[in-house]
């Protein structure tokens, strides 16, 4: 059996994870291992660990309450450690970076913004913006289009509907921008047209949804947006530590 | 799927031409089968249905334990785990 | 704190994001970053590109033939097309599409809730004749995935 890590907390943190359980079926053990003015959240964990709905919830409801409680340096999901002694070497060796890290997200949540556009409404509006395509549509109608002109075609209406969602993504960036103290701008998964991570002081997470509110009133119809939070700041915690930094 | 698309879409595709032209579909199909993205949305799909109550428990159960030994399937294929 | 529902939504997060610790394992997922992401958002592909000049067709066809004016139109469509809801993916045409002709006053209620009562059928874009999910999809740029074989 090795360990699975979940998070990682200055050793003041409540670390109040009563009802919670860790990856594995039925639910594993939580404890807690301190070292070096630090605490990592951790359970056994089988040898191979799958990204199973109910593992990820176990981990995302850990990093949740958490994070509810004070401020947590979330581990990707799965990261699995030989032993609990590995897991304290690593705080030791690691110390500065994650107490430095720990006290630049204080107070502070991730919020997701994902818009996803209509393809068919953005289609529409592409079409009533740009003339030049309504006319090429009707002449290749008119010709009887071989399979060389609808793919060129189709190429140019397919540029036209990308900038323009890349341009009502980058008005989400933009009104988002102000309020975030850090920004990631993630892949584009699902089909969506924006992945926007925004760090915020968590006094500002009313003013962000507040914000999207009127960026989904602005793109109603045509692009969908979506905001998830607060989360404990995955995107911002930098994958790896850097050696140097103990 | 990218060339199946076109397939159906071009007729006049000699005949002689199909075997690769087969070939070349099995590839893409069989990338698409194992491509992670397009595993990953599967997943998140398969997450969202379970969530709208359109799936049970077993039949939720089992359809992840596909998708993920794909997943490793596809792992496998492009060269072991990232670190 | 983001709820069980709306988990699938930022998979990627948990999956791709978060520490890592060089020497201990991770799970075996391949992460997302490790692949080149692709930040286009329209697929670039023949597939696509002849599913675009089809649809536009049809649209131009409809914009031009009949006297009506846009919501009309859409109204149309918004029968036609599967009602449903986005989720994480490209939402349904006709339900977004749905949102221009409702009369600006009532405030449709916040997209966001998911746990809403009333069981919803899964998105699907209006147009019907599509088997595949005709969507603007964001995908990996395959090593040999030029347009033309």
């Amino acid at each position: 059996m090795s360990t699975c890590v979940y998070g990682i907390v200055a050793d003041s943190h409540p670390l109040g994870l009563d009802g919670l359980r860790g990856i594995g079926a039925p639910g594993s053990e939580v404890r807690v291992v301190g070292e070096a003015g630090l605490a990592a959240v951790v359970s056994t964990a089988p040898e191979r660990v799958r990204a199973k709905r109910r593992d990820v919830l176990a981990h995302q409801a850990l990093l949740d309450r958490l994070g509810g409680q004070g401020t947590v340096l979330p581990m990707r999901f799965g990261t699995v450690a030989p032993s609990d002694e590995a897991v304290a070497g690593e705080l030791r060796a690691g110390a500065g970076h994650y107490r430095s890290l720990l006290e630049e997200l204080r107070g502070r949540v991730e919020l997701n913004v994902r818009a996803a556009h209509s393809e068919e409404a953005v289609l529409r509006e592409v079409l009533r913006e740009d003339e030049g395509l309504r006319e090429t549509c009707a002449e290749l109608r008119a010709a009887g289009a071989g399979i060389g002109d609808r793919l060129a075609f189709g190429e140019s209406v397919a540029r036209a509907v990308e900038a323009r969602c890349r341009r009502d993504a980058d008005r989400v960036t933009g009104a988002l921008r102000g309020h975030a103290e850090r920004v990631s701008l993630g892949p584009l998964v699902n089909g969506c047209s924006l992945n926007l991570s925004i760090l915020v002081d968590r006094d500002r997470v009313g003013a962000v949804e507040r914000e999207v509110d009127r960026l989904r009133e602005a793109l109603d119809g045509l692009a969908d947006i979506r905001l998830h939070g607060p989360l404990s700041p995955y995107s911002f915690v930098a994958a790896g530590r850097p050696a140097a930094a103990g | 799927m990218g060339l199946v698309g076109m397939i159906l879409t071009a007729p006049f595709a000699p005949l002689r031409a199909v075997p690769w032209v087969a070939r070349q579909v099995l590839d893409a199909a069989e990338r698409e089968f194992y491509d992670p993205a397009v595993i990953r949305a599967e997943l998140a799909e398969l997450w969202a249905r379970y969530d709208e109550g359109e799936i049970d428990e077993a039949g939720f159960d089992r359809a992840e334990d596909e998708l993920l030994a794909r997943l490793e399937e596809a792992e496998a294929i492009r060269g072991g785990p990232p670190d | 704190m983001s709820r069980a529902g709306t988990l699938y939504d930022v998979l990627d997060l948990i999956l791709d994001k978060g520490i890592v610790i060089d020497v201990f394992a991770r799970v075996s997922l391949i992460g997302i970053e490790i692949l080149t992401v692709d930040v286009r958002i329209v697929v670039a592909s023949v597939d696509t590109y002849l599913r675009f000049a089809e649809m536009t067709n049809r649209l131009d066809l409809t914009h031009n033939s009949k006297a009506q004016t846009l919501p009309e139109m859409i109204g149309d469509i918004t029968e036609k097309g599967a009602q449903g809801k986005g989720r994480g993916a490209l939402s349904g045409a006709a339900e977004a599409v749905g949102d221009i002709v409702r009369p600006k006053g009532s405030r449709k209620e916040d997209d966001g809730d998911e746990e809403e009562a009333k069981p919803r059928q899964r998105a699907r874009s209006a147009s019907d004749e599509e088997k595949a999910k005709p969507r603007v999809r964001a995908r990996r740029p395959r090593p040999d995935d030029e347009d033309a074989r």
